[in-house]
């Protein structure tokens, strides 16, 4: 799978960060503005029912059935856009999960990590621990939680964001880290503030933007995770339309000559990952 | 002595942690293990009938009986004395299975690897270098989306048009033709044993059959590799010490080298990440082209069942991943000496 | 910049010069030893040129060498084993060198021949001097000591299957001589399944000379050995290479008892992908494809070079057992709904594009001498009549249901798609409920889905088997948790009579199976063809009754 869990180098200095001008609606949004367009409207105006076998199977791309029909008699091009609103859903949500929890630990973990006694001691472990999840094999993971869940769309939700929140919550700790020595947060504390407020005022609009900048990587990842349980056969139960199952079933029949039934949903999930580095780009400058 | 210890001793510190973490993955994966449902028992009976007596005999035959922290212990114990245990579906010793197909698929990745590093250092340097010709844009904005065409996609697009349409690849079953003998087992490698052996024959078998997997992984995955040293090198560049250096007159192949030295530690990072990953993740391609390794190991174990099969791969994999990490470090350190005192950088 | 730095200067020019020498040194030993055992000559690599080798190309079963040490792919070792009788093989209506087993002969393999005592309990087998694959020659006590293996191993599945003819292999088997040994039967009744049983994995015979002498206290009857050391019985062929996961590699034996073999050497390629395992016997790299694609096999079916073996009467089905221990399908009425909503003959054409036939309702083949399957309730697909019965029973609004399928099996989701659909103009919503291999044996085990869909079949083809296979009292194979004593009774008054095949015990088998099909467990929905795919280049592919391919009768085509 092209999961793999990217750290963005960290810029020199968070005060480099580019700004996004507002008001401006750039061109690089255009695709996922009518991606998210065609999740909120597609449902409404399919041709045919989604899930339910509509013709004889394996017909190719025609008048009728605009991409052609599955190897069940299902139609593709329904199919493929009634996907659209699971996929993103999945993406949405897990990214929106992953960064919260991640931003949360990074914050608790890098305060405390420094303190003496279990508080201190639980930290660094949790903090060794995320370094080691590192060392497994996302998909792995991912298929272990979901036989154990079972597939659906609130357990992926889940599974994707245990999976990709280790990531978040490092690159929080780290800022963390160099945000705690900072000379304001001392006149602060001298200032009487409490901790809880120092740490929410001063320490988290500090130090939660490189988590905040890596969200189009996460939901990349939760896109390309989910199509991938998909093709292994742990994705959504049929005939639930989702782009990784739909090129599951499709890849035996592409493979001998049946191409349509893999590529659409290729291209709908390629497209996607591609209008999210797009935003990405657009709101970070990450280029 | 005190000297060397100043020299070697960020190193030596980061070896020193490795057994620690390795208990604590150790620790985390008897967990994670503990999630898998469905009952090996009825796997490895295929739901034909059993008494009860039966059915409780195998499920101690498997090491299922007794409570979890002496699970645990036994498993530790064990695992300390490299004993993975056998396979509950198979029988077979996990550990001689993950010997036999470690190298198969540290092969495959290494290969993939070779071609990724090369690619990226020549088109990262094309794009510094001349920015503006064709070539570079296309590399600069595929590289850009890069992670947007999974490798199951790229796979079974590549199988369809060259193996089904063109024919230019044989067929995608296994990693040279069925018909030819296996290479003496020298080293485990198969392609450095083919080699070995002076077998020319089931070494151009082997070319032609591993040029598409590898093709695919390496289309799959360099653009990630090349979108962060093309980063990295434009930092680099715009960075002050470069301005300094062009101001007092440095060469340009000493601008250069000054450049990549500061542009590589990022991606070295990035590049054992990818390596772990393959290690231990490229299910897909093993199955797309019959290449049994790792990866599929992990898939099977979970499907049916197999605790033992699915723990003894994890330690594998993350043991190996850690080894990675940790050789990543030393060389990032190397690179850019300012990163040994501080915290450990693994991974990033 | 490295840390290590060489000492100032190139180190003493002996030491480079002994490196290199050791260096050349071992290469040349590598390349000395490895030439002279595996090199390939040029031109080897010929595509299937050499008409004595056979490539098959299959999905990771999960190869078991020894059948009573766990349950997996057996098509392998079923080859390295012989079996005491076996059943003949006859050419398929199909033509194209296609061949079926006669399922209801049992002729002489190991036995050279059996009596039976006037009670028709008794079956004395006398044995011939059948050689195993280390040269040992088959005795009394083979039979005896594998027979206790089987019954003392609690990996061991044979117990189960061989239940009720054979119980207690102490009490019911005994040693007459060296080359004699008679199975005493509790019924006359039981003969003819017993005689199947012993032409199929149940009769095989190991060399236990051979494995007497790997015995350790923990592995009493040397079964963890013979899993990992395969070539321990009497048959056609022995494994000389096995690479679990990735290949395995059979070589015939020259002194099998039936004969010299026509392919000698069978070349096991485990392939993933069911689309690359069917394009590689269409462009000739392998000979045999297994659990192809319905769909791949259908679109190939016109291509001259590969058959599509089909043949008179295939004993897998697809079916559909409705769990009757828990609502809604403890109502015996929402059971026959059930029937009324399945889409038959769209699953026959839509899934497996016509490589599936329904010959009526029932489970047992119909073409058993002196059976008939005439009388059973006419189960179609008729939405109309079946929400008529749901609203009598009680359900005006329909039914909700959950049905579990394995995700391994991708004919087994369309199928269910394709019900899906069908059963929602019934007033049936059906959940499906994909899940892994592993949960999927589990929840068949101990039924908790309220229904499945799943593919089967009996191994041993006679009546009294078939009737029991699914619904065993207590049984975990009985799939839909369904215990009705009148069935039983019906079946008991089956067994008293001598002989299973005659017309008068095929009237009390078709009493039965009408109990079965009117109460509605399981829903039987079609035979379904073998899953595989042969070259025109090899002949003698013959369809088994276990399904798995006999290796011994495939030959090179004629021409």
């Amino acid at each position: 799978m092209t999961v793999l869990l990217q750290i963005p180098p960290a810029p020199s200095a968070p005060a480099a960060r580019r700004r996004l001008p507002p008001g401006v609606l750039s061109l690089a949004l255009v695709p996922a503005a009518l991606l998210v367009l065609v999740a909120l409207v597609g449902p409404l105006v399919l041709p045919y029912s989604p899930v339910d076998v509509v013709d004889k199977p394996d017909l190719l791309p025609g008048a009728a059935h605009w991409f052609g029909t599955d190897a069940s008699g299902m139609d593709v091009f329904s199919r493929t856009v009634a996907a659209t609103r699971t996929n993103l859903l999945i993406g949405l949500a897990t990214t929106v999960v992953a960064t919260a929890v991640g931003v949360l630990i990074g914050l608790v973990v890098g305060m405390n990590e420094a303190h003496r006694g279990p508080l201190g001691l639980l930290a660094r472990g949790t903090s060794r621990a995320l370094d080691l999840l590192q060392a497994l094999p996302a998909i792995v993971i991912g298929l272990v939680l979901i036989a154990f869940f079972g597939a659906s769309v609130p357990s992926l939700i889940l599974a994707l964001s245990l999976i990709l929140m280790p990531n978040q919550a490092r690159l929080v700790r780290a800022e963390v880290l160099r945000v705690r020595g900072e000379a304001y947060l001392d006149a602060a504390r001298m200032s009487g503030e409490s901790e809880l407020v120092l740490v929410l005022r001063h320490v988290l609009p500090n130090s939660a933007w490189p988590a905040w900048e890596n969200t189009s990587l996460v939901f990349g990842s939760a896109i390309v995770l989910t199509a991938g349980l998909g093709f292994l056969g742990v994705g959504l139960p049929p005939p639930a339309p989702e782009w990784g199952s739909m090129i599951a079933i499709g890849a035996p029949d592409a493979a001998s000559g049946r191409w349509w039934s893999a590529l659409f949903p290729a291209i709908a999930l390629a497209l996607t990952v591609f209008a999210a580095s797009a935003v990405g780009r657009r709101l970070f400058g990450d280029d | 002595m005190a000297g060397l210890w100043a020299h070697h001793g960020w190193w030596i510190r980061r070896l020193a942690m490795l057994p620690v973490h390795l208990v604590l993955f150790a620790v985390i994966v008897f967990f994670l293990v503990k999630l898998i449902p469905g009952d090996p028992v009825a796997v490895l009976s295929g739901g034909q009938t059993m008494t009860p007596e039966q059915y409780q005999a195998a499920r101690a035959a498997l090491g299922l009986s007794g409570s979890l922290p002496a699970q645990l212990g036994t498993f530790l114990g064990r695992t300390a004395t490299l004993d993975l245990g056998n396979s509950v579906i198979s029988g077979t010793g996990v550990l001689s299975e993950m010997l036999t197909r470690l190298p198969e698929t540290v092969e495959l990745a290494v290969l993939a690897m070779v071609v990724s590093l090369v690619l990226t250092l020549v088109l990262g340097f094309l794009v510094m270098l001349r920015p503006r010709a064709l070539v570079s844009r296309t590399v600069a904005s595929y590289s850009r989306a890069a992670g947007a065409l999974p490798d199951f996609c790229l796979g079974v697009a590549g199988i369809f048009l060259f193996y089904s349409v063109l024919r230019w690849a044989p067929a995608p079953i296994g990693r040279y033709d069925p018909l030819l003998n296996a290479p003496t087992h020298t080293t485990g490698f198969p392609f450095l044993d083919a080699l070995l052996s002076g077998d020319a024959v089931l070494m151009r078998s082997m070319l032609a059959h591993l040029w598409l997997p590898v093709g695919v992984l390496v289309v799959a995955y360099a653009p990630m590799l090349i979108k962060l040293f093309i980063r990295s090198l434009q930092q680099a560049r715009d960075a002050q010490a470069t301005t300094f250096r062009i101001a007092s007159g440095a060469s340009r192949s000493m601008v250069l080298l000054s450049i990549t030295r500061r542009a590589l530690p990022a991606t070295v990072a990035m590049f054992g990440t990818i390596f772990g990953f393959m290690v231990g993740g490229a299910v897909v391609v093993e199955q797309l082209f019959a290449i049994p390794g790792m990866g599929e190991y992990a898939v099977q174990a979970v499907t049916r069942s197999d605790f033992v099969a699915l723990r003894g791969f994890l330690l594998v994999v993350g043991f190996l991943s850690l080894l990675v990490f940790f050789f990543v470090d030393v060389v990032t350190m190397l690179l850019d000496p300012r990163r040994r005192s501080g915290a450990a950088v693994t991974g990033g | 910049m490295s840390p290590v730095r060489s000492p100032s200067g190139s180190p003493p020019n002996s030491y480079v010069r002994r490196l290199r020498v050791i260096l050349i040194g071992a290469l040349a030993l590598a390349l000395s030893v490895a030439c002279s055992t595996s090199a390939n000559s040029p031109g080897a690599a010929g595509g299937g040129a050499d008409a004595s080798t056979v490539t098959i190309v299959t999905p990771d079963t999960s190869i078991v060498w020894a059948l009573d040490n766990g349950f997996g792919g057996y098509e392998p070792g079923k080859n390295l084993q012989a079996t005491l009788l076996r059943k003949p093989y006859i050419d398929a209506k199909q033509g194209a060198g296609v061949q079926q087993q006669d399922v209801y002969k049992y002729e002489p393999y190991l036995a050279s021949g059996y009596d039976v005592s006037p009670d028709g309990r008794t079956y004395t087998f006398h044995l011939s001097d059948a050689k195993s694959a280390v040269g040992n020659t088959l005795s009394a006590d083979d039979v005896l000591w594998t027979y206790q293996r089987r019954f003392h191993t609690s990996t061991s599945v044979i117990p189960g299957v061989m239940a009720p003819s054979l119980t207690d292999p102490a009490t019911q088997i005994k040693k007459i001589d060296a080359k004699t040994v008679s199975f005493t039967l509790p019924q006359a009744g039981l003969g003819t399944t017993f005689l199947a049983l012993m032409s199929d994995l149940c009769g095989e015979i190991y060399d236990s000379t051979l494995l007497k002498q790997h015995v350790t206290a923990d592995d009493p009857y040397a079964v963890k050995w013979s899993a990992q050391n395969p070539n321990f019985g009497y048959g056609p062929y022995t494994v000389t290479d096995y690479q679990p996961g990735v290949s395995a590699v059979l070589t015939a034996r020259t002194d099998f008892i039936l004969g010299p073999l026509a392919v000698k050497k069978i070349n096991i390629r485990i392939v993933p992908d069911p689309g690359t395992r069917a394009n590689a016997v269409k462009n000739g790299d392998a000979q045999i494809a297994e659990a192809v694609n319905p769909a791949d096999s259908a679109a190939l079916a016109s291509d001259p070079s590969v058959v599509a073996p089909k043949v008179d009467n295939p004993n897998t089905f697809i079916m559909m057992p409705l769990v009757t221990n828990k609502a809604p399908f403890n109502n015996v009425a929402v059971r026959q709904a059930m029937a009324y909503a399945v889409p038959y003959s769209q699953i026959v054409d839509n899934v497996y594009r016509g490589l599936a036939k329904r010959n009526g309702p029932g489970f047992l083949l119909n073409d058993a001498p002196g059976y008939s399957n005439a009388g059973f309730p006419n189960y179609t697909y008729d939405p109309a009549k079946a929400k008529a019965m749901l609203a009598q029973a009680g359900f005006p609004d329909g039914v909700s249901f959950a049905l579990a399928v394995s995700a391994a099996e991708p004919d087994m989701q369309e199928a269910a798609v394709q019900i899906q659909t069908a059963a929602k103009a019934a007033g049936f919503t059906v959940n499906i409920n994909k899940m892994p291999a592993a949960q999927f044996a589990q929840q068949r085990v101990d039924h908790s889905s309220q229904s499945f869909i799943l593919r089967d079949y009996a191994i041993t083809l006679t009546p009294p088997y078939e009737l029991l296979v699914y619904t065993g009292p207590g049984s975990t194979n009985n799939f839909a948790d369904w215990q009705y004593p009148p069935f039983y009774d019906a079946l008991a008054a089956g067994n008293k009579l001598p002989n299973a095949l005659s017309p008068e015990a095929g009237k009390m088998w078709n009493a039965a199976e009408a109990i079965y099909l009117n109460q509605s467990p399981i829903v039987f929905i079609a035979q379904v063809q073998p899953s595989v795919l042969v070259s025109k280049s090899v002949a003698g592919y013959a369809w088994t009754s276990d399904n798995w391919i006999d290796y011994k009768n495939l030959r090179p085509a004629a021409g």
